[in-house]
């Protein structure tokens, strides 16, 4: 798995690629929430995460989409998961995370 | 330990003497027959000198016809070292000359030879079993006119009688030595022996010592050499093998406490098919590793008001299964209170949101059937909608709530998203509740909600609407899609009957 960051506007995009299967889940979400603490730490408070390439979450990459959320949230920031798997969407859906946790499109974002 | 027979002390001494033995066998006798052959080259080169001499003597003597000088010469000659006799024998083959007078005009009776050698001018003669050098030269007479004619042989006789009195005393000699060496090279090797052996039986003992279990013992030898690496080797092995042990120990004790934990869940895990009057349920579970994070009960709140939970915690393993004993418990201590199903979640997540951390979370549905209007009332903390199946209709439908998982959410936000939700039983009606472990039984490819829908559906059709068949055929189905399970599974199904 590869982690790209790029700025748009004022969000700070965290696309991953080249992920295996296209699973994100407990054997690589480690790696994702030590990039995503490293943009929080450089003051990004506007973060996004491009789910393009991801077919496949599991309850620990759950865990880490409310937490950052939260710590985004209470710090005045925004949080956004971009072209998220019709899947994935079902998945949060049961938990009814989909309420609170922002979903977009990467154009829908960008507007 | 087996007894050793040749011990490596005695192969050490029997090669060494062997060696030993051969190198003395070959040079003893050759050494003799060297010191032999010296001695009868020096016995023949004298004997020639001395032949000559006399010979040339007697012919000086002969020209003044001397008799007395040629009797001094002969008592000259004979009195050199071994010599036995000298003598000049005429053309006639009579004695001329002889050291023994008794000799004198004899006739000349040549000798038994063994070996003639005109060369060298000497014969080798056996008188008396005695070998004798018989040396030889012409004596030629000159007259007064000038002219030499031939006048007879000269001889010595010279005995090596000495010289084989002097090979056989160094025989002996040889011998002394030779067994001087033999006892020195026995002494040398047994030390030498010694020397290998020594730290070799220590490593032996040491190893035993290691052998019998004892993995901390660490071999201590100095001797600088091989034997000392072969030891510092032994001693990282046997590191290693301690190192081993010891993990080996852990994860006994790693397994064993596991077992124990297991006990404990599986006393958490109700065992029984509770019986609930008007109804058949079933329940199956199966948690993916030893223990698991899967959780379910069922509560006697009143006669006729059944309490069922089941809840999910995220993660597998000791981690989830210690969440979920926490759970377990807070749900036993509040749930016979007859508090109804919101308060009772909202105890738990109170209770459980400060041991949560880093994303970890539980979901979870408390439910109350009501036996009187048949109806099950349930609040949902973000987890799996209950499937119903409706026998009327002969459809199957999903009971969406809106709570968010304990744990995740702020707690104001979490009770402000708790609502009641609630579905009534007609007969031969169906309901399950699950974990999401039945969602992700193709691993890392999640069902969708039709997906999951038609897996009930087709499991329903398999074991024609029949509970007591339908534990079977899920247990078969759910093995059908992996050998091991991915992710802990709970099923709770409850069918009105009547």
């Amino acid at each position: 798995m590869r982690i790209k960051e790029q700025k748009k506007n004022d969000f700070t995009i965290i696309t991953i690629t080249e992920v295996k299967n296209g699973q994100l889940d407990i054997s690589n979400i480690k790696q994702l929430r030590q990039r995503f603490n490293r943009v929080v730490e450089k003051g990004k408070r506007k973060i996004a995460i491009d789910l393009k390439q991801v077919k496949y979450i599991d309850s620990s990459t759950i865990g880490f989409f409310v937490d950052a959320f939260n710590l985004l949230r209470n710090s005045n920031g925004n949080f956004a998961l971009l072209n998220v798997d019709e899947k994935i969407i079902e998945i949060l859906d049961m938990t009814n995370l989909t309420k609170f946790l922002p979903i977009y499109k990467e154009d829908e974002l960008l507007n | 330990m087996k007894k050793i027979r040749f011990t490596l002390r005695y192969k050490i001494l029997l090669f060494i003497l062997s060696l030993l033995i051969l190198i003395l066998l070959i040079i003893t006798p050759l050494y003799l027959a060297k010191e032999k052959e010296i001695l009868l080259s020096n016995l023949i080169k004298r004997g020639q000198t001395l032949v000559k001499n006399f010979a040339l003597s007697c012919e000086n003597l002969l020209i003044t016809s001397d008799e007395l000088g040629l009797e001094d010469e002969v008592d000259v000659i004979v009195k050199e070292k071994d010599v036995l006799s000298a003598y000049i024998v005429l053309k006639d083959l009579t004695y001329f000359l002889h050291n023994n007078p008794a000799f004198l005009g004899k006739k000349y009776l040549p000798p038994t030879k063994i070996e003639i050698n005109l060369k060298e001018s000497y014969n080798i003669i056996l008188r008396k079993k005695e070998i004798i050098y018989q040396f030889f030269y012409p004596v030629f007479k000159t007259t007064l006119h000038g002219k030499r004619t031939h006048f007879g042989t000269a001889y010595i006789e010279i005995t090596t009688k000495f010289i084989y009195k002097h090979l056989n005393k160094l025989k002996i000699e040889s011998l002394l030595i030779f067994f001087g060496i033999f006892v020195l090279g026995v002494l040398g090797t047994i030390f030498l022996s010694s020397v290998i052996v020594k730290p070799i039986k220590k490593l032996m003992k040491c190893t035993e010592i290691i052998g019998g279990g004892n993995l901390k013992y660490r071999i201590k030898l100095h001797t600088g050499d091989e034997i000392e690496m072969l030891a510092k080797e032994f001693n990282k092995m046997t590191l290693r093998l301690y190192k081993a042990q010891r993990k080996l120990i852990k994860q006994k004790l790693v397994e064993q406490e596991l077992k124990i934990a297991k006990s404990i869940q599986k006393d958490i895990i109700p065992d029984e098919i509770p019986q609930i009057t008007g109804y058949e349920v079933l329940t199956f579970y199966k948690p993916a590793r030893e223990i698991g994070g899967d959780y379910y009960s069922f509560i006697e709140v009143e006669k006729y008001k059944k309490g069922i939970v089941i809840a999910d915690v995220a993660g597998k393993g000791i981690p989830a299964a210690l969440i979920m004993s926490m759970f377990h418990t807070i749900i036993n201590f509040y749930g016979y209170e007859n508090i109804n199903p919101v308060n009772l979640m909202k105890k738990a997540a109170f209770c459980l949101s400060r041991y949560l951390k880093k994303g970890n979370f539980i979901t979870s549905i408390i439910g109350i059937l009501d036996l009187h209007s048949n109806i099950f009332k349930f609040v949902s903390a973000g987890h799996e909608a209950p499937i119903y199946f409706s026998s009327k209709k002969n459809s199957f439908k999903m009971i969406k709530s809106s709570g968010v998982p304990i744990g995740l959410i702020d707690e104001k936000t979490f009770v402000h998203e708790l609502s009641f939700n609630k579905i009534k039983l007609d007969k031969n009606d169906l309901l399950f509740l699950y974990t999401d472990g039945i969602r992700n039984l193709k691993k890392k490819n999640a069902f969708t909600n039709e997906e999951l829908i038609n897996f009930y559906s087709n499991i329903l059709k398999i074991s024609e609407n029949s509970f007591s068949k339908l534990k079977n055929k899920l247990n078969d189905e759910i093995y059908s899609y992996s050998k091991s399970l991915f992710d802990d599974i709970t099923i709770i199904g409850i069918k009105r009957i009547r």
